[in-house]
């Protein structure tokens, strides 16, 4: 009976982690569960007022649920119904690709689809403004101040039978899209005869008929618009002829996308495309939240999350406390360290070392005399001579330790079973979700499910060891969505694998090499294949697998090439086992980009590493990487 | 192979050596060097009496266009995006039509069969089954290399949805393969809910085995948050199995817009595409149009002839919630 109830209880109490953690993707939540556990991020004041904005992030990183948040019904859950106080007016529209790529081919050129395209989107975003409006008109029959709205112009403009209400558009617009889909799916004539309505003028119609209502004079409309690179280049173009010339109308647009680097920035006026800032702002999300205190925000997130979890109301659980760091020492410790000091004690005395010499290496911290053996591969020094080293300068040893301890740790492990490397704390957690909301959430998740599963409360902290774990699974579940999240998903995947498995030798055999290499640049040569280097850079970069930063932080503006680094998203990090930190870089070329992508990923592996005297056959696979040993192993 | 003919409500299973098609029949068909099932035997068609048997090939398939060799005429590019030019097309041909779907793209042979059902031509779909699959080096998802890259989700012909309907309250229905990495993109890209997906996997499978290649295959996502537990099964080979299971399924959710991705066998996409058909506006296919890779199958296994008429008569192909006036009983 007692087992019962305690299986019971972990079911339970797993199954709450999974409502309150696990469900971690707005897009699909109820509006009121993401309401219910909204927190404001620290770049809203940048995204509310007037001016356009592109905000600008990858999976899991907030856009959705900031955008959700912004409109009418998220603004009504969060504030009330007193518009006065809300943030924003706004609607919001996820652009599905099913829907979109319904507006292209047939051999219709391009002037004929953006003619068809622009009346999709006023029909389209007038919808997203009459939801709003008919609410509101609603509440003010309710509060008895019914207002009468004059829609003549706005049905002229569509083309549609003139209406006296609101609703009754609602209805004719509803129509007119199940007519536009009807001749899409009939033949191409019938299509180009629909009668069309020119790009943005009933959406200006409409929201200047609703000034009718005094309580929306000089109120501006926010269309939210999430997922903008599912749009054509084509339509990219249509959306951004609106938002360039938002300045002059009663609306502006608040644009969610995965990258800013592959989107179109003309508008239908030649010549004038967009600029930034003169058009819009940008928010990159990660460099935002980075930069102001991302660990905060993802704490406040986390938190929130945690009280919700039954049982908790009362108590007060904090990440900071779930999740403890390890010291480098407690953390060498763990990884071998005694044992290298055992082992290096012992070739000392094969060395013939004085007692005073043996002493002083005896009261030397544990660090400090692991580096012993890690400088003595490293310069090719006898172990007594680095030793004798530092003793004479203990000042310069501390402070080689200082440089060197974290990547010495991964080399203390060696062939024994176990993590290479431990990966806990909360700001290691943080570190290696990179502004990514929901890779704290999983990470969180994933840690805490190891950890009841061994028969932990949510009072005691997580161990390293299941931390370590949680990271580890959560960098294997990024690694296999990467197949699906692009259309070259399987070139993406290896390139990947490839790349993990390179930072992860140079991890392990860093003797005599720049440490913390986890960064690459691409150097174009002649006779290269650039584009399909670029293509991989591009993908890998807009799904996450890659973090491209500006190589020269003035590049920038409209036009203006930028040149990248590369980084692998730290959330491979303790997947592949390799510093998590963003530190130093490496040069690749672009057929070695190509090579990694490719089928024969093992080769270009082999041939990168030999460049820095390293092969992959000198460092085991970590155990979480063997079921990809085929992978790195067979020979084609 | 065994000397097996079986017969089930709508469906022949033979082998491909006793395929006969009625004297005065039509036969439209594809051809393709990709795989050994591709092409139809010339020596097949020419014992066939051409004054009694009418052969029409697809001989070139585009992104919007099919070209189309009809007898005693003529090359003819028919838009598939032209209702009218298709059903032109098939009202000239004799009854009843064989359309052999085993080389024909999604693309090509869904606004087919949509036509040929809306002019109530007498229409059998033939699928040869590959012998077997060829596998793959790779990773663990990409175990059968069926694929090279997928072209984009983007409607088949004649099946773009665009209102805006009560979409996050629907249910999603993706009929798998072998290929993980396809179910794991659309997954993602439609922001599916885990808690309102209801996998299809082949089972009885084209072999026993291929089942389980499926769940492997698949095992990334459906091992996301339990979503195994929601697996539905539906004969691999049967379009009318994967109907009922879509249907059932339907219901579920109580007839709120159905999201469906036929991404598994061929005749579970025309089951769902006949789905589609039945049910209009409610259901929506989402589809990633793949680059097949070559030599992908090795072989030929079963034939299949489906009778879509006889099936389109039933209640089954009736949505419940309209009138059902004119259905005959299975």
């Amino acid at each position: 009976m007692k087992f019962m109830t305690t299986k019971n209880e972990l079911d339970d109490l797993q199954k709450q982690l999974s409502m309150t953690l696990g469900q971690v993707r707005s897009e699909y939540m109820l509006d009121s569960e993401v309401f219910s556990m909204f927190s404001r991020p620290t770049y809203w004041s940048k995204i509310i007022g007037p001016r356009p904005c592109l905000l600008v992030g990858g999976r899991g990183t907030g856009k959705t649920t900031a955008l959700k948040g912004l409109s009418y019904k998220g603004q009504l859950t969060l504030n009330g119904p007193d518009i006065e106080s809300w943030a924003a007016i706004a609607s919001y529209w996820r652009i599905e690709s099913n829907v979109v790529s319904a507006f292209k081919g047939r051999k219709l050129d391009n002037d004929n689809w953006i003619n068809i395209f622009s009346h999709y989107v006023n029909l389209r975003l007038t919808q997203g403004i009459l939801e709003f409006a008919i609410w509101k008109f609603q509440l003010d029959i309710d509060k008895q101040k019914p207002v009468t709205i004059d829609l003549k112009l706005v049905c002229a403009s569509l083309n549609i039978d003139d209406v006296t209400d609101l609703t009754a558009l609602k209805d004719l617009l509803a129509l007119e899209i199940a007519k536009l889909e009807a001749r899409l799916n009939g033949n191409t004539r019938t299509l180009l005869q629909m009668s069309l309505s020119a790009l943005g003028k009933p959406i200006e119609y409409l929201l200047i008929a609703l000034q009718a209502d005094t309580d929306l004079n000089d109120k501006v409309f926010a269309f939210c618009l999430d997922e903008y690179e599912n749009l054509e280049p084509y339509q990219q173009t249509v959306i951004n002829t609106l938002l360039k010339h938002s300045g002059d109308s009663p609306y502006t647009f608040k644009i969610g996308m995965r990258d800013s680097t592959n989107r179109e920035r003309s508008t239908l006026a030649a010549g004038q495309p967009l600029n930034d800032p003169a058009d819009y702002s940008t928010v990159n999300i990660v460099e935002d939240l980075k930069g102001r205190g991302f660990a905060e925000f993802a704490r406040e997130v986390c938190n929130k999350r945690l009280k919700s979890v039954s049982g908790l109301h009362n108590d007060i659980i904090d990440v900071l406390d779930l999740l403890p760091a390890l010291s480098e020492e407690s953390e060498a410790l763990l990884l071998g360290a005694e044992q290298v000091r055992a082992k290096l004690r012992t070739r000392l005395t094969e060395e013939r070392i004085t007692q005073i010499e043996m002493d002083a290496f005896d009261r030397l911290p544990i660090l400090e005399a692991c580096l012993v053996s890690y400088w003595s591969e490293t310069k090719q020094n006898a172990p007594i001579e680095v030793l004798r080293q530092a003793i004479r300068e203990p000042k310069t040893w501390r402070t080689r330790t200082g440089n060197y301890s974290y990547s010495l740790l991964f080399t203390l492990r060696g062939s024994v079973r176990g993590p290479r490397k431990y990966y806990c704390g909360w700001q290691t957690y943080a570190q290696i979700a990179d502004g990514n909301i929901r890779y704290v959430l999983r990470l969180l998740y994933e840690a805490l499910l190891k950890h009841t599963d061994d028969g932990n409360t949510l009072h005691a902290p997580i161990s390293a060891k299941h931390q370590t774990a949680a990271a580890e699974q959560i960098g294997e579940n990024s690694l296999r969505e990467l197949q699906g999240a692009s259309l070259i998903g399987g070139q993406i995947t290896r390139l990947t694998l490839g790349l993990g498995r390179i930072y992860g030798v140079m991890a392990a055999q860093p003797y005599g090499h720049t440490p913390e290499v986890n960064q690459f640049k691409v150097d174009t040569i002649p006779g290269g294949d650039s584009t399909a280097a670029a293509e991989l850079l591009n993908e890998a970069t807009s799904h996450g697998s890659l973090v491209a930063f500006a190589s020269d932080k003035h590049a920038g503006g409209s036009g203006q090439t930028k040149e990248y680094d590369y980084q692998l998203h730290p959330i491979f990090s303790a997947y592949f086992a390799y510093s998590h930190r963003r530190k130093r870089r490496m040069i690749l070329r672009e057929d070695d980009i190509v090579g990694l992508a490719s089928a024969d990923s093992r080769r270009s592996i082999e041939r990168i590493l030999k460049r820095s005297n390293r092969t992959p056959a000198a460092t085991e696979l970590p155990e979480q990487l063997s079921i990809y040993s085929e992978f790195f192993n067979n020979d084609k | 192979m065994t000397n097996e003919k079986t017969t089930t409500l709508h469906t022949l299973e033979i082998q491909s050596r006793d395929f006969e098609i009625p004297d005065g029949a039509s036969f439209l068909f594809g051809q393709t060097d990709s795989e050994e099932r591709g092409r139809v035997s010339s020596g097949w068609l020419k014992a066939r009496d051409p004054a009694l048997f009418i052969a029409i090939e697809i001989s070139e398939q585009n992104e919007d266009s099919f070209l189309i060799k009809l007898p005693a005429s003529r090359d003819l590019e028919v838009s598939l995006h032209d209702v009218a030019e298709i059903r032109t097309v098939l009202n000239g041909l004799s009854s009843p039509l064989y359309l052999d779907i085993t080389s024909l793209s999604h693309h090509t042979w869904a606004p087919l069969v949509s036509a040929a059902i809306e002019e109530s031509i007498e229409l059998f779909v033939v699928y040869i089954e590959p012998e077997e699959y060829r596998k793959s080096n790779e990773t663990e998802d990409m175990f059968i290399d069926l694929s090279e890259r997928t072209g984009g989700i983007r409607p088949l012909p004649g099946f773009a949805n665009l209102a805006p309907k009560v979409r996050d309250a629907g249910f999603f229905v993706p009929i798998l393969g072998f290929e993980g990495a396809r179910f794991a993109n659309i997954f993602q890209s439609i922001e599916a809910d885990f808690e309102r997906t209801y996998p299809i996997i082949g089972v009885p499978g084209f072999r026993p085995e291929y089942s389980f290649y499926s769940f492997d295959g698949n095992k990334s996502t459906l091992g996301r948050n339990h979503l195994y537990r929601q697996v539905q099964f539906a004969k691999a080979n049967c379009p009318f199995s994967v109907f009922h299971v879509l249907d059932m399924v339907h219901e579920w959710s109580d007839y709120t817009h159905l999201r469906v991705a036929p991404i598994g066998t061929k005749p579970h996409a025309l089951g769902s595409v006949l789905f589609a058909i039945s049910r209009g506006v409610r259901v929506e296919l989402i589809y990633d149009h793949p680059v097949r890779a070559k030599r992908s199958t090795i072989g030929e296994g079963r034939l299949c002839i489906y009778d879509v008429t006889t099936f389109t008569r039933t209640r089954a192909f009736v949505p419940p919630y309209e009138c059902n006036a004119g259905y005959h009983e299975s």
